[in-house]
């Protein structure tokens, strides 16, 4: 059983811990664990799951099925941006280019994140790591031993796929 | 330009408060600081509302608020900047009076963070980035975001999990010295270093806690302070500033530029040339051990690479330099967000007034603090200058 597994069926019984609440006392009051104060149990729940545009980078998913990361470029203001975005704010025009990322970077810095959220909880702990690549920046998970790492490290970037979840992304791989 | 004072504060128990709901719990606040400043609710003529929400029920946190504490109609807002909500609160209510829409305003913050389960806290506060970018793919969180920065500081500097650790023994200990604070304890380095990882190289003692809590500011303009005090604190300095969203948009991780630039304007606008001598206390942003490291550098009162020096010779200490964190800091009186920025305004009020606890009280020798307020990993910054003198 996961971490993820453990808490989703100690939340299975509170929440029938709670329906006998509401059949015994009336409500869903239960006392807090600590202080004993009588907490009210939210009856109204929601899923919180957004629908984010991306037609305006889309070519950026394009690339990652081909095995590419790419950037946007101004040609007008010589910047290049990652995340890629569609509109330059320089210049004022959306007249960005995509580009490939020079794929010989090093690391800046990185953490392992132990601690982790609710929607990462089926995860072991990962390393996320930020490597500059030529004039760009990005932020990644990291393969491997966190042990070995250090600021200053060479790596590539490689896209993979985001198991359990099975999309693509991209990570960085120590050289 | 009007001159702002701050003429009453209040701050509610910190801690897990399962004994009382959002609106009771700001209430808390906003009653000390009416009885503090001697204002009445109808001579109040605007109300700024500091609260982040997500992980509590109220969407609308003004607007209970308002008609929980007898403050309706006067008009409210909600304002947002993350960790330093509180103090863009303080800056809206602060402008209000500057402009002449107000004589009179209230700045409260309320957090209630217990409200959900530690696991959608971490979830949320993780997304306090670019969330498409950062969280979606690879599960930043808070702790997370800071230990970037710690491992880049600890590589360039030098410095060890121990030095980190002196940042929590210190705020633990003058926690311990404050009734209002989540954690009552000192605690041994020892205790500190053995913590387990929340994020490499951060430890459970090396983050603020998940925190409920208020905090009230009553300000008023120049016009009508003397009504009310005779000791009032006057407001004058407020810097500001922002950073990239996206953490890896930024050119380095062993600072904040945007504490560097709003202490900057804030020095700037309070004619501080030189922050060593000329406070007589701070409050930073000690979200995690490593950001208190950072801030006595972005502040001017290190060199850079040198915070750690200060601990080690106890000059954050009263007594030393420049005594920080009087009152536990975010590490042990706790971190309601919305909250912390105006219960550091409220702890340097009093701290200014010489009207906190014996052993945690620091002399008042110039009469003028200094507040460092960040919001997410140096995303906002506020800095604001305290002080007895008018202008
Ligand atoms: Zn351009």
């Amino acid at each position: 059983m996961n971490e993820k597994d453990r808490l989703l069926e100690q939340l299975k019984q509170f929440e029938m811990f709670v329906k006998s609440r509401i059949e015994n006392e009336g409500f869903p009051i239960v006392q807090d664990d600590k202080s004993g104060d009588p907490i009210w149990i939210d009856m109204r729940e929601v899923t919180l799951r957004y629908l984010i545009s991306v037609k305006g980078i889309d070519r950026f998913f394009r690339g990652l099925r081909g095995g590419k990361v790419m950037a946007t470029y101004c040609k007008v203001c010589d910047i290049t941006y990652f995340p890629p975005q569609k509109d330059c704010p320089s210049c004022l025009t959306d007249n960005v280019e995509w580009k490939e990322i020079e794929n010989e970077g090093f690391l800046l810095t990185f953490t392992v994140v132990f601690v982790r959220p609710y929607s990462f909880m089926h995860h072991s702990p990962y390393t996320v790591g930020i490597a500059r690549f030529g004039d760009i920046t990005i932020t990644a998970w990291v393969r491997g031993d966190p042990k070995s790492l250090r600021p200053g490290q060479k790596v590539k970037l490689e896209v993979v796929k985001r198991e359990p979840e099975g999309y693509l992304t991209y990570e960085l791989v120590p050289v | 330009m009007r001159e702002v004072a701050v003429i009453g504060v209040g701050t509610s128990q910190f801690g897990k408060r399962s004994d009382v709901q959002l609106v009771e719990l700001a209430w808390e606040s906003i009653r000390e600081a009416l009885k503090d400043s001697g204002v009445s609710q109808k001579d109040v003529d605007f109300v700024v509302t500091g609260n982040l929400g997500m992980w509590s029920s109220e969407p609308l946190p003004a607007v209970v608020i308002s008609e929980y504490a007898g403050l309706n109609p006067t008009g409210t807002m909600k304002v947002e900047a993350a960790c330093a909500t509180g103090s863009a609160a303080v800056m809206v209510a602060y402008s209000a009076i500057q402009a002449g829409l107000a004589d009179i305003a209230m700045a409260v913050g309320v957090e209630k963070m217990n409200e959900s389960p530690l696991h959608n806290v971490v979830e949320f506060i993780g997304r306090a980035g670019n969330y498409f970018w950062e969280f979606q793919n690879f599960g930043l969180t808070f702790p997370a975001y800071y230990a970037l920065h710690a491992v880049s500081y600890m590589a360039k500097f030098g410095i060890t999990e121990e030095d980190l650790g002196l940042v929590a023994v210190k705020n633990h200990y003058y926690g311990s010295k404050n009734p209002k604070a989540q954690f009552q304890k000192p605690i041994s380095i020892e205790e500190v270093l053995k913590s387990p990882y929340v994020a490499y190289p951060l430890k459970l003692y090396d983050c603020s806690p998940v925190t409920d809590g208020s905090s009230c500011v009553i300000l008023a303009s120049e016009d009508v302070v003397r009504e009310y005090t005779d000791t009032p604190v006057w407001i004058r300095g407020i810097g500001t500033a922002s950073d990239t969203a996206n953490l890896s948009k930024r050119k380095e991780f062993w600072g904040l530029k945007a504490a560097r630039v709003a202490a900057e304007q804030a020095y700037k606008m309070a004619g501080v040339h030189e922050p060593l001598g000329f406070f007589d206390v701070a409050e930073v942003h000690d979200c995690f051990t490593i950001a208190e490291i950072m801030a006595y550098e972005d502040l001017g009162f290190a060199k850079q690479g040198e915070g750690v020096e200060l601990l080690k010779e106890e000059q954050t200490y009263i007594g030393g330099k420049i005594p920080v964190n009087l009152d536990g800091g975010l590490k042990a009186k706790g971190h309601p967000i919305g909250a912390t920025g105006i219960s550091m305004i409220a702890e340097l009020t009093k701290q200014l007034q010489q009207r906190v606890e014996k052993d945690r009280q620091t002399d008042i020798i110039n009469g003028n603090a200094l507040a460092h307020n960040v919001g997410g990993t140096g995303h906002y910054a506020y800095v604001t200058v305290l002080s007895l003198n008018r202008r």
